[in-house]
């Protein structure tokens, strides 16, 4: 039998405890809202998130692991579907797909989202969008300059992926805590090759944190 | 939509089918009543190689210089069909223009006038500017410091990391916000000679920051974070007023303002 004295104490560590969780949720990270307004719209969902990667986007450094990689944001949210990586061949339907080409740029750019209206012109990115398509940079310049070209051009996909699921670049906050680089948070949405500081190589608590914001835990 | 704009005074519309379904169309501005701030603008996002420091972006350009936009534009845009959409969509716009070069900070060039690339066009249907760049687009009169990098393949310039390659020459407002910065700078860096660097991360409640010489000091402690903190809320209420368009990006959180401050002491950006 449970005595008025062990009621006490199972209440006392109760309460402490709550008080622990309550102090680590004021000290938890604070996040920039760093996401796009809208949603999809017409055939396009955000659970549907499944890319086709066309024989344009694959080159000897754009390999299917590369692609594979976008796999990084799956379970984060869960309104967010699963993220589906297809390999174009012959035969392969394209509807249904958020389609990825490649391009060769020669003016630094690594890859770009680019989301359309229903007549098919370019949306602003706080617009609703009918469909998105991204386009990776197959020179064999683009990635030679990172410290690891494979990995770069990993999060350079994740990156682009994180666009198609409405995530903007980080904005500076000197206000902000946790893993902030002179007021820059860490995050796979910085732009540029990976580094030990502000661009991460993969998503990251502030990306998951504005991914969960936007469309729900 | 009826054009308000006289963009196109003497345009040369080129329309050239090549296979595959693409389309290219190139088209000669006459810029001298077109005024690109008055367009919608549309822009993409992307990832690019950008650079956010002096030493990093120094070494990526051939050229320094400065340079004012002689009004002389040419722009490609590029379709490709889309089975989605049923049609030829637009997937790249490149305009080219041409700066006369006031002064060569860094490299060296025999010519006058420099053929300089950003990713942007106008569209016709629906009527605005679409822009694959944080740059603003260069209009008649403007003067800016250039970092320039060559681009061999296309016989033109491109600006280091776009919109990190781009900045304004230093008039008094921007020289005092410097001289501010700076200051700041050098208390920071004072204080942070005092502490240990290349401490291994918390899990929580860090700040990290990485000094000009590569160090980077992670901290714990409150009291230090709340410190080197208000260095950068110092420096960001010292770049006060200054709007994005001063430094020809859509976005002020682009603005690197140490960067550029350590970009015009490095170079003599007087003409």
């Amino acid at each position: 039998m449970v005595t008025k004295r062990e009621i006490k104490r199972i209440i006392a560590l109760l309460l402490s405890a709550t008080v622990v969780f309550s102090s680590q949720l004021l000290t938890a990270h604070a996040h920039n809202s760093d996401y796009f307004s809208g949603t999809y719209t017409a055939s396009q969902s955000i659970k549907d998130m499944n890319f086709r990667i066309e024989s344009s986007a694959i080159t000897s450094l754009l390999t299917s692991q590369v692609y594979y990689s976008a796999y990084a944001w799956d379970n984060v949210s869960s309104n967010v579907g699963t993220i589906g990586i297809a390999i174009a061949a012959p035969g392969m339907p394209s509807s249904g797909f958020i389609i990825v080409t490649g391009k060769s740029y020669t003016d630094g750019t690594l890859g770009e989202t680019i989301p359309r209206k229903a007549d098919g012109s370019i949306a602003n990115v706080d617009d609703n969008w009918a469909g998105v398509s991204i386009r990776m940079n197959t020179n064999s310049n683009a990635f030679s300059g990172a410290s690891n070209p494979t990995t770069a051009a990993k999060k350079t996909f994740i990156h682009e992926v994180g666009h198609t699921l409405k995530l903007s670049h980080p904005k500076k906050n000197s206000s902000l805590s946790g893993h902030i680089y002179n007021g820059l948070p860490r995050a796979v949405m910085n732009q540029g090759y990976p580094n030990s500081q502000a661009v991460a190589s993969t998503v990251v608590t502030h990306d998951k944190t504005n991914l969960r914001t936007k469309w729900g835990t | 939509m009826k054009k308000t704009l006289t963009t196109i005074l003497s345009a040369l519309l080129l329309v050239t089918a090549t296979g595959c379904g693409d389309k290219e169309t190139e088209v000669t501005n006459n810029n001298s009543t077109d005024k690109t701030s008055q367009l919608e603008i549309v822009k993409v996002e992307g990832d690019r190689v950008v650079y956010y420091d002096f030493d990093s972006l120094d070494a990526s350009a051939d050229l320094v210089v400065i340079g004012s936009y002689k009004n002389d534009s040419t722009q490609n845009l590029e379709y490709e069909y889309s089975s989605e959409f049923g049609k030829d969509v637009l997937v790249n716009a490149v305009s080219t223009n041409e700066i006369e070069v006031s002064k060569v900070l860094k490299g060296t060039t025999d010519e006058d006038s420099l053929k300089i690339s950003q990713r942007y066009g106008i569209v016709d249907e629906p009527y605005q500017l679409v822009t694959f760049s944080e740059m603003t687009a260069m209009e008649k009169g403007d003067e800016w410091i250039f970092f320039l990098y060559y681009d061999d393949s296309n016989d033109t310039y491109w600006c280091s990391g776009d919109y990190t390659g781009r900045y304004p020459l230093p008039d008094d407002s921007l020289t005092a916000v410097c001289n501010e910065v700076n200051q700041i700078r050098e208390e920071r860096e004072n204080w942070l000679s005092g502490k240990q660097t290349d401490v291994t991360a918390n899990a929580n409640n860090d700040y990290v920051y990485t000094s000009v010489d590569g160090s980077e000091y992670s901290f714990t402690a409150q009291a230090d974070i709340d410190k080197v903190k208000s260095f950068d809320e110092r420096i960001s209420s010292a770049v006060g007023e200054v709007d994005a368009s001063d430094f020809g990006v859509y976005d002020k959180n682009l603005i690197n303002i140490e960067l550029y401050c350590d970009i015009i002491n490095q170079y003599d950006c007087t003409l």
